[in-house]
């Protein structure tokens, strides 16, 4: 268990191969359900009619924790707000997990991740527990006794998150 | 009769166009305590110990009031707050 960690003076990366698997699968989730996968179209300027347009709150749970809503209850302000500011939010979750997605190590060697990179490594593994979390029904106090053994094994994979953020965090 | 400086109308004024809106940071059971703090610090550049007292305040009660300032400010802070993952709202300081 190395996870991040300081020497030399330099922000280190070191994970086992399954851990690697793991934290790719993970991201590739989460560019998955924020990716809005339009068809390509010729017109550059299409993206224009769009902008009028009002957008939905996300119906799926895990997009919503991660897209909420910015004024509580007031409906047509959610709305409006939405509309101004989803688009550059979802882009922004999408570049940083791209970008951590790439620079994964390849095998089980240490890897530098350099001060430009802490706070897209920090964000994205917030959104991989923010989803994981929202998906188990997380709550303070959790009882993991009832849980069915699927449940139980992403429950692992959450406190293993939790624990790699918290290396992360430990090396500002 | 005494006239009220209109500096001082405008300055009166000004504090209560200027300063009516509010940013909330929700208590979520997610987020790592030692994380809402950092970002309290990294992007509202609060001192440590104010960035723990607001994280504090966000577990123990439920929510904090992070920041105030005009309407366009907070929805800058709400939008960096789902950026960084928090659960942010913005309403009228009462």
């Amino acid at each position: 268990m190395h996870g991040f960690f300081i020497e030399n003076g330099k922000r280190w990366l070191q994970l086992a191969e399954v851990e690697i698997a793991l934290l790719n699968s993970l991201i590739s989730q989460i560019i998955q359900l924020l990716d809005l996968q339009e068809e390509a179209s010729s017109d550059p300027l299409d993206f224009l009619k769009d902008l009028g347009k009002p957008i939905a709150r996300p119906q799926d749970e895990v997009v919503y924790r991660l897209l909420p809503d910015a004024y509580g209850e007031d409906e047509a302000a959610n709305s409006e707000f939405r509309r101004f500011t989803e688009r550059s939010l979802r882009d922004e979750k999408l570049v940083q997990a791209r970008k951590v997605l790439a620079g994964l190590p390849k095998n089980d060697k240490a890897i530098e991740v350099v001060e430009l990179d802490f706070e897209i490594w920090l964000k994205t593994l917030n959104d991989v527990r923010l989803a994981l979390g929202t998906r188990l029904e997380i709550t303070e106090n959790m009882r993991t006794e009832n849980l069915d053994p699927e449940k139980m094994s992403l429950l692992e994979v959450y406190d293993w998150l939790t624990w790699l953020q918290g290396t992360l965090l430990e090396t500002k | 009769m005494s006239v009220t400086p209109l500096e001082e109308i405008m300055a009166e004024a000004g504090t209560e166009v200027a300063i009516p809106w509010v940013c909330i940071v929700w208590d979520d059971p997610i987020n790592l305590m030692s994380y809402v703090a950092y970002v309290f610090m990294t992007y509202f550049g609060y001192s440590k110990g104010k960035a723990e007292k607001l994280m504090m305040e966000v577990h123990t009660k439920g929510k904090a009031i992070v920041n105030k300032g005009t309407r366009e400010e907070m929805e800058r802070d709400v939008s960096a707050m789902h950026g960084y993952g928090l659960m942010a709202t913005l309403e009228k300081a009462v």
